[in-house]
C-alpha cells in the first residue's frame, strides 16, 4: 500500500468511526428497517470511500454524510414503493417487526408499544417531505436545522412540514385514542 | 375569526424544542388569551409527546456491518487491474482448450461413437490419448492469439 493510499485508509476509517452511527441513524430512519438501512449505510460510506480515492473530499464530512445517507436511503424506499404499491402497508408492518410486542409485557409497555405501532403506521401515510423530515427529526433526532441542511432546503419550509407533520400524527393518534375509547 | 393553526405548528415545534425567540413569545402571548389552543397543548403533549422518539441513543451496528465495508472497498484497490480480467480468463481457456483440445480422430469419435456399449454394464465413455499435435510451425502464442481472437 503506498503512502497516499495508507493515509486514504486512515482518514476513511476515521470518518468511518466518527460518523457511522448518525449515517446508520438517518438511513434506518427513513427506510424503518435495519437491513436495509445498514445496507444504505453501507453504500454512503462507499461514496466516501470513492471520492477520497478520487481525491474529492467533500469540505464538511459530516453535512456531506448526512446528505448522501438521507438520499440514498431515500432513493431506496421509492425504489422498494415501486416495487409494491402497498408501501403504506409495507412500513407499517415493518415497524410492527421491528418492534415486535411481546405477549405478556406490563400493561404500561404494551400500550406505549401501541402507541409505537399507531405512530409508524400514520408516518407512513404522510407525504414523502413531510415522512422525510419527521423520520430525520424525531427517529433519527436531528436538529431540524441540521434537517434543513441535509436535505438542501430552507430552515423555515422544513420547520413548516415538520409541524404539519407533528399535527396530522397527533391528529391519527387522537382519532385512535377516540375509537378505542 | 381567529387562525389558530399557526399556533399549533408552534406548538408542535416546542414539543421538539424547535422554536426560535421570535416564536416562542408569539406563541407564549397566545397561549394566554386561548383556551382551545391551551387545551390543545395539553393534548398533544399526552399524545405525539409521549410517543417513543426512536433512536436517541447510540445506533447499535449489526453484526459484521464493518467487516462487510471493508471487504466492498477492498476490491476498489485493485481497480486498476480490472481491465485485465477479461484477457487473464480468456488466456486461461485458451491454455485449457489447447489441452483438451481433441484430435481429428477423437473429433470424429466425439460426434457419434465415443460412447461405446460395454455389453450388460451400461455406457462407457471411452477417452484415448492421442499422438502429440503435428508440428504447425506456428508457436503457442499464436495459437493462443486464435482462440482469444475467437473469444
Amino acid at each position: 500500500m503506498t503512502q497516499a493510499a495508507g493515509s486514504q485508509r486512515a482518514a476513511f476509517d476515521a470518518l468511518v468511526a466518527e460518523h457511522q452511527e448518525t449515517v446508520l441513524r438517518i438511513c434506518r430512519s427513513i427506510l424503518r428497517d435495519d437491513h436495509l438501512g445498514a445496507d444504505a449505510a453501507q453504500e454512503t460510506f462507499l461514496r466516501l470511500w470513492r471520492r477520497l480515492r478520487e481525491r474529492r473530499a467533500p469540505g464538511s464530512h459530516g453535512a456531506w454524510l448526512r446528505r448522501v445517507a438521507a438520499t440514498t436511503a431515500i432513493d431506496a424506499a421509492r425504489s422498494r414503493r415501486t416495487r409494491s404499491d402497498a408501501h403504506a402497508t409495507e412500513l407499517a408492518e415493518g415497524a410492527r417487526g421491528e418492534r415486535h410486542v411481546e405477549p405478556r409485557l406490563p400493561e404500561e409497555d404494551a400500550a406505549l408499544a401501541e402507541l409505537e405501532q399507531r405512530l409508524a403506521s400514520a408516518v407512513a401515510r404522510l407525504p414523502e417531505g413531510q415522512r422525510t423530515v419527521f423520520a430525520l427529526r424525531h427517529s433519527a433526532g436531528l436538529p431540524l436545522a441540521e434537517v434543513a441542511e441535509t436535505l438542501g432546503v430552507a430552515l423555515p419550509t422544513v420547520k413548516t412540514q415538520f409541524a404539519r407533520a407533528c399535527l396530522r400524527l397527533q391528529d391519527a393518534l387522537s382519532t385512535y385514542r377516540s375509537d378505542s375509547a | 375569526m381567529k387562525n389558530h393553526e399557526p399556533f399549533r405548528e408552534l406548538l408542535a415545534l416546542r414539543l421538539y424544542g424547535e422554536l426560535d425567540d421570535a416564536e416562542a413569545r408569539a406563541l407564549a402571548a397566545h397561549l394566554a388569551g386561548c383556551d382551545a389552543c391551551a387545551r390543545f397543548a395539553d393534548e398533544l403533549e399526552h399524545g405525539l409527546g409521549a410517543a417513543p422518539r426512536g433512536e436517541t441513543g447510540a445506533a447499535e451496528l449489526p453484526d459484521g456491518w464493518r467487516e462487510r465495508l471493508d471487504d466492498a472497498i477492498r476490491p476498489a484497490a485493485a481497480s486498476r487491474w480490472r481491465w485485465a480480467a477479461p484477457f487473464a480468463a480468456g488466456l486461461a481457456a485458451g491454455v485449457l482448450l489447447m489441452g483438451l483440445r481433441p484430435e481429428p480422430e477423437r473429433e470424429q469419435r466425439a460426434s457419434g461413437s465415443s460412447l461405446v456399449t460395454n455389453a450388460g454394464a451400461g455406457p462407457e465413455l471411452v477417452l484415448r490419448p492421442g499422438p502429440p499435435p503435428p508440428a504447425s510451425g506456428r508457436g503457442t502464442y499464436a495459437r493462443l492469439g486464435d482462440l482469444l481472437g475467437e473469444l
